[in-house]
């Protein structure tokens, strides 16, 4: 492979290093180039020059390309030129809400999208994004879902909550406490525990000691504001019959015991 | 694959020594700083690899094994399992396995080289100024196997091979694990390979384990799991969700270095040094 100079004159998106099929509901990748006059070159995009023309990252052969696909590690579309450089967001949903809509139409709104591709994955669409057009769009998407996964376990939807929750975590741009939280406490209510506990642990080793024990601090407040809500009288919380059968006291009391108990091991 | 130790590694590496003031030097500078260093090198692995889905590796909780190239055939190997000792020097893939350095199991059946055996098929050769090699172009699949052979060792011998290594090539034994994918040694790699970019797999060293039985990750295995992209953590198998270091994407268009190489950099560092 011969050493060039990539520019976004001079080559194309053709895929991100990140997988196309995953459970997650988003995914970020960095862009892969191809070059226009030479096929078999790819380039793993990592920087760019002060104007965003020159490009730079690593270098791979097709064969490492093709490798990169075959192991999951990377998906492909179609060509595509782009004006400034861009990261790939990929939105899923398993269901046939595609909850995605009004997130592809805000970047568009942003001026944020460069190319949306449906590939034959339902529920999936892959977008080139401007990243400084889409500003703080991610945070405010993950907060909302953060949101609605409390609204959930309010109206006693466990799995629903569990589901808005890990949205939340993949949406968020960084590792937030707030999220981290959430999803060990839905995973937990969902009776998996040995997911809840991980969760924890890897916040744990990736953020440190002074994180750990927020989200430790947090994951409380939000048993007992749960615990707290379901013990009201009717009407001063938005609830539901179901949500009423759904976490008694005393289950709800055992969880908090059982979170206390169960503080992840020392790493 | 045929047993070997490592005398003949040890002997060359002493010789040239011998034989370089430069290099002796950097040996003797260095040499009480690797010792306390390479025990604690770790085994990386890092996903990509064609042919192998990180997926499966999580699902069946193993690393199961490749097929060898056809220079490593030569040499009577079948099967591998490939890691790199105290660096993560496969440029590509978002998850690394970061591997106990001495299980004995492991040790058993597993051969080091100092470099990426890999490499030799295509990304590296012989640099013709190097005065201790007559294996000059052209690198035929003969050669790079002899090659192969030359500089192959048991396992159980990069504990002594390892600390002398890492002296006789970096003034700092930290620059082994800290320094990019395109670099060299502060001494050039006695052992003459070059890849025409500088790429560190023609010097890292990597660990061959042999067999169908491939790598189980279990407890006593795995040190912890490096991922990039919190899609990846919220794919793993509830097992190995807590051994999980999450690495933050970077959502602008610009992250100069290899964050997982430099994580895994980090991480061993600190490891080590906390070490008794």
């Amino acid at each position: 492979m011969s050493i060039r100079t990539w520019t976004l004159a001079n080559s194309v998106v053709v895929g991100a290093a990140c997988p196309l099929e995953i459970d997650a509901e988003f995914s970020v990748g960095r862009a892969v180039f191809a070059a226009n006059e030479d096929p078999a070159s790819f380039l793993l995009q990592r920087s760019s020059d002060r104007d965003g023309t020159i490009l730079g990252g690593d270098y791979l052969t097709s064969e490492e390309w093709a490798g990169l696909q075959d192991a999951d590690e990377a998906l492909s579309i179609p060509p595509r030129a782009v004006a400034r450089p861009v990261v790939v967001w990929v939105f899923r949903s398993a269901k046939r809400d595609h909850w995605w809509t009004s997130n592809l139409a805000e970047l568009g709104q942003l001026g944020a999208l460069a190319h949306v591709d449906a590939p034959r994955i339902r529920g999936t669409r892959i977008c080139l994004v401007y990243p400084a057009a889409a500003g703080t769009a991610r945070d405010l998407w993950a907060q909302s879902s953060s949101e609605d996964a409390w609204r959930a376990l309010l109206a006693g939807g466990r799995l629903e909550a569990l589901r808005y929750a890990r949205r939340a975590f993949c949406l968020a741009p960084r590792l937030y406490e707030r999220d981290a939280a959430m999803l060990a406490v839905t995973y937990s209510l969902a009776g998996k525990h040995e997911d809840s506990e991980g969760v924890l642990a890897m916040a744990r080793r990736s953020k440190g000691e002074t994180f750990f024990a927020a989200i430790l601090a947090r994951r409380e407040r939000l048993l007992a504001d749960l615990q707290a809500s379901q013990a009201r009288p009717t009407g001063t919380v938005a609830r539901t019959a179901r949500s009423r059968s759904a976490f008694d006291q005393v289950a709800l009391a055992g969880l908090r015991e059982w979170s206390q108990n169960h503080e992840t091991p020392s790493t | 694959m045929p047993p070997r130790d490592c005398d003949h590694l040890l002997a060359e590496l002493e010789r040239l020594c011998a034989n370089d003031a430069s290099r002796e030097a950097c040996r003797l500078a260095a040499s009480a700083a690797a010792g306390r260093l390479a025990p604690h090198l770790p085994w990386m692995h890092r996903t990509g690899r064609p042919a192998t889905s990180w997926r499966t590796i999580f699902a069946t909780g193993r690393l199961a094994p490749s097929a060898v190239k056809n220079h490593e055939a030569l040499d009577g190997r079948s099967v591998s399992v490939y890691f790199f000792v105290g660096a993560c020097a496969l440029p590509k893939g978002n998850i690394v396995l970061v591997c106990q350095p001495a299980r004995p199991d492991w040790l058993l059946r597993a051969t080091f080289t100092p470099f990426d055996t890999g490499a030799l098929a295509g990304h590296a050769g012989l640099d013709p100024a190097t005065p201790v090699h007559d294996l000059y172009a052209p690198w035929t699949t003969p050669e790079q196997c002899r090659y192969l052979q030359n500089y192959s060792g048991n396992a159980p011998a990069l504990e002594t091979y390892l600390p002398v290594y890492l002296a006789a090539h970096f003034r700092q034994p930290r620059d082994y694990v800290t320094r990019p994918q395109l670099s060299l040694p502060d001494i050039s790699p006695y052992h003459g390979l070059r890849s025409a970019s500088g790429d560190r797999r023609t010097w890292t060293v990597e660990v061959q384990l042999h067999g169908d039985a491939g790598a189980t990750l279990d407890d006593e295995t795995l040190l912890e799991i490096v991922v990039l992209g919190k899609d990846r953590f919220d794919a793993l198998p509830a097992t190995f969700k807590g051994l999980a270091r999450l690495l933050e994407e970077n959502d602008g268009v610009d992250t100069p270095a290899d964050p997982l190489a430099t994580a895994c950099a980090e991480w061993t560092l600190e490891r080590a040094e906390v070490a008794p």
